[in-house]
């Protein structure tokens, strides 16, 4: 007996002893707050990047990481306005040409100064990595004029490079970093605002300021990235002040921490639209009629109370968000009417509506939205079965157009990627048109559009395509989603950009 | 003995052999394309093509199963689809924090199990008693992610006790070792008043007591003591469902065990990850099993004589 209770006591003491290790090497640095002057900012992630490459793989998570390691030739600013970044000013030499004049003075993480050659390296790497390389292949040639001068060639003429070189993988990274030895997703360098620390796999990641950043040292000397997959304990994390700050809180949640008074709250509409497509190859839904009829069974208002608890923005019948530009709202307009939906579908030759199917990914907002959808449609006698599936699933199966309806959503920074992925025929399943519908007309005039250097012709033929497409229907936009972060009050300076990827330098704490 | 020990231990080979099995089919035939989950949301048709071959995905079925398994028998597990390391390391990572988690959960549900569970035992049919009957029913119905969440409320949120997320020392520890080890608890206590009440009623408790020896002495010195043997291989079982049952406890408190890694996996349709986890498991759980057998043999003579009877 003694000899047993000996033993529990050796393996408690072995236990106590194992994560007094593991406290004494958290406690280095990450503790929040207390000290006197606090200088490390916490942040809760809801998920956790997966490379510190940001050439490898387009994924929000990541990114949401590197785009402080990492700065691009030029940016976007939270009003999504083009700004010079690591490029001070730039022009068109002709229609597939642009020269960018690079800052001068720029340091790498390594202290090596970033010249012409770096743009060109990190350019041709984006191109060469299948994970990223998809908004990149319209680049021909990149040509080095001088160590501060370096030409862009586009296979065509293409007016939408300034924002597709504002990406994150389009990431200007050292090249001298990049051909070492060392694996450069473990060892990443940029000329961001912040340098690369530590990352532990399934653990935080650190970042620490870099002194010799071009637009001046950032005042936040630490950031520690914190992956809280539960949405609530991220809210929980903030009230306790375990964080900073806390991306992407429960919708749920917003009304307790805006109440909170030692916590504050903000919100932007994001660019991200919340829309129900058609599968136009499917019997039922190849009829304009009945895709008419569904865009005026729907209460938009009511799929915004419900499903976002008030915290979204109609999409007005296109899918370009109010922040982009090219943007027309009700080009067409589907205001709530059982009545004209009822006599459109008796028209199409179904007047006790009929059954079919709506797939749907498996998260939160989608499911609640699929089931009011389905809610709406039963009015108008239309029988909805939900498909819900994993992601993954859902992506595969409606990009091979096995679907009926479906659910989604689509985010861009850019009409072109918007519109092209929604509408044009290149894009038809994987890549983003998953209603299969398109027109040589529409997809002529985004090709022209992409292609003209009038800013005023492309807004034209963007219009133009958004009353087709209104008229048509084949997706319904529906709600654009607001993007939120939530944080101590004494957080100031913190930017909300609607591309969801923030941008921390700037931020401070006190006034 | 040696011979029990080493059949036993061969018997692992048609386990892990058939688990393997098992979830690589079904990996396989959920829809979802692992490609795309390497390339992100935009790429060309060449580029998924490329990935395909590159991942050997090109592959039938069962080339790619014998392969994977003749890797994993060199101790090759393959590379994570979702973030291109070497599975192992990213398995090993994060291995040893889901273990502190299970051990203190386990040290947390044996004490205060055996606790519990001897006052019941010795106050029968008291208040005491039918409270923690009650306690041990609503520990084994309640499901653990709520339970956690309930503690992060109170403690964390509310009282401030105890970090809610974070991962560092032993305060972080106490919420999530409680939530994951409260089933444990439940079973232990029961356990342990069954078990208990079976040998207070044997004659040598009986003499004991006539000898005049204080009650908290017959309990404890005598009839706890040769309680013990089931209540062991019991907790010996609950560490196996410990160590597997921290999936949801771990995303709860954002824990950064192989339990989270598994359900990040599987959102991600990250075949490798999630296999090599599920044969790891599946692996300790047959190993716990014929520990606490063995335990078994170790604590009852009476087993041991039978084992050397049969000359198993």
């Amino acid at each position: 007996m003694v000899k047993r209770f000996s033993f529990l006591f050796i393996v408690f003491i072995l236990i106590v002893s194992v994560m007094a290790g593991c406290s004494s090497q958290a406690g280095n640095g990450t503790t929040t707050g207390k000290n006197s002057t606090k200088d490390t900012l916490t942040i809760g992630i809801p998920d956790a990047p997966v490379y510190m490459d940001p050439q490898i793989q387009a994924t929000l998570a990541s990114y949401r990481v590197t785009t402080q390691i990492f700065d691009r030739l030029v940016a976007l600013d939270d009003d999504m306005k083009i700004v010079p970044a690591l490029a001070d000013s730039w022009e068109v030499e002709n229609e597939t040409t642009t020269v960018f004049h690079l800052h001068k003075g720029v340091k790498f993480h390594n202290g090596e100064e970033m010249k012409a050659e770096d743009v060109k390296f990190s350019l041709e790497r984006a191109i060469a990595s299948a994970g990223v390389n998809y908004n990149y292949l319209i680049i021909k040639d990149i040509i080095i004029v001088d160590d501060y001068t370096i030409k862009i060639v586009t296979k065509q003429p293409f007016n939408a490079l300034l924002y597709r070189l504002s990406l994150d993988a389009a990431a200007i990274i050292s090249k001298k970093a990049a051909t070492s030895d060392k694996d450069f997703n473990k060892h990443p360098i940029g000329a961001g605002p912040y340098k690369f620390v530590s990352w532990d796999l399934g653990g935080d990641v650190v970042l620490e300021a870099f002194p010799d950043y071009y637009k001046g040292e950032p005042k936040i000397k630490k950031l520690i990235f914190k992956h809280i997959p539960e949405a609530i304990n991220r809210s929980i994390g903030l009230e306790t002040g375990e964080i900073d700050l806390a991306y992407d809180l429960a919708i749920t949640d917003l009304d307790k921490v805006k109440k909170n008074k030692n916590l504050k709250l903000e919100e932007v509409t994001s660019t991200t639209v919340n829309y129900l497509g058609f599968n136009t190859k499917k019997p039922n839904l190849d009829d304009v009629r009945v895709r008419k009829a569904i865009a005026y069974a729907l209460n938009t208002k009511d799929i915004i109370d419900i499903v976002f608890n008030g915290t979204a923005t109609p999409a007005h019948n296109t899918m370009l968000p109010p922040s982009l530009s090219g943007s027309v709202p009700d080009t067409i307009k589907y205001d709530y009417n059982l009545d004209k939906a009822k006599s459109l579908l008796a028209e199409a030759g179904h007047p006790n509506g009929f059954k079919t199917t709506l797939w749907v990914p498996d998260t939160q907002v989608l499911k609640s939205a699929a089931e009011v959808v389905q809610g709406q449609l039963s009015k108008i006698g239309i029988d909805v079965e939900i498909k819900l599936m994993q992601s993954g699933t859902f992506y595969s199966s409606t990009g091979k157009g096995e679907h009926d309806l479906f659910f989604m959503t689509k985010t861009s920074i850019d009409p072109d990627s918007m519109l092209r992925a929604i509408y044009h025929s290149e894009a038809f399943g994987l890549s983003g048109n998953r209603s299969f519908w398109a027109t040589k007309e529409v997809d002529a005039m985004l090709d022209k559009a992409s292609q003209t250097t009038d800013p005023d012709e492309a807004k034209k033929l963007y219009a133009e395509v958004q009353k087709i497409v209104a008229d048509q229907v084949p997706v319904i936009p529906i709600a654009i989603e607001h993007l939120n972060a939530g944080m101590q009050s004494k957080v100031n300076g913190f930017g909300l950009y609607p591309g969801k990827t923030h941008y921390i330098y700037g931020t401070h704490f006190g006034k | 003995m040696h011979k029990f020990i080493l059949r036993r231990l061969a018997m692992l080979i048609p386990v892990l052999l058939g688990v393997s099995f098992i979830v690589f089919s079904i990996m396989d035939l959920t829809p979802g394309d692992p490609v795309e989950m390497y390339l992100g949301d935009n790429y060309t048709p060449e580029a998924h093509a490329e990935m395909t071959k590159e991942l050997g995905l090109d592959k039938p079925f069962i080339v790619r199963y014998l392969s994977y398994i003749g890797n994993a028998v060199q101790g090759d597990f393959g590379i994570s689809y979702s973030t291109k390391q070497p599975v192992l390391d990213e398995i090993l990572a994060r291995f040893p924090n889901t273990l502190v988690l299970a051990i203190a959960a386990l040290i947390f549900a044996i004490v205060v199990g055996i606790i519990l569970g001897t006052i019941s035992a010795a106050k029968q049919n008291s208040i005491f008693d039918s409270m923690s009957t009650f306690t041990a029913l609503i520990g084994v119905s309640m499901p653990n992610f709520w339970f956690g969440l309930m503690l992060i409320i109170i403690f964390a949120a509310g009282l401030g006790w105890f970090p809610s997320s974070e991962f560092s020392g032993v305060k972080s520890l106490v919420l999530p070792a409680i939530a994951l080890g409260t089933n444990s608890l439940a079973i232990i206590t029961r356990m342990t008043r069954s078990s208990l009440l079976e040998t207070i009623r044997q004659d040598y408790v009986r003499t004991a007591r006539a000898k005049g020896l204080k009650e908290y002495k017959v309990i404890i010195k005598h009839a706890l003591r040769n309680a013990m043997i089931p209540i062991i291989t019991i907790s010996g079982l609950q560490f196996g469902f410990l160590i597997s049952g921290a999936v949801v406890i771990e995303t709860v408190f954002s824990w950064p065990g192989i339990g989270r890694l598994l359900v990040e996996a599987i959102q991600l349709k990250d075949t490798p990850i999630v296999l090599s986890l599920v044969l790891i498991k599946a692996g300790m759980f047959t190993v716990i099993n014929l520990g606490t057998d063995i335990m078994y043999a170790f604590f009852d003579p009476r087993i041991r004589a039978q084992y050397k009877a049969k000359r198993v």
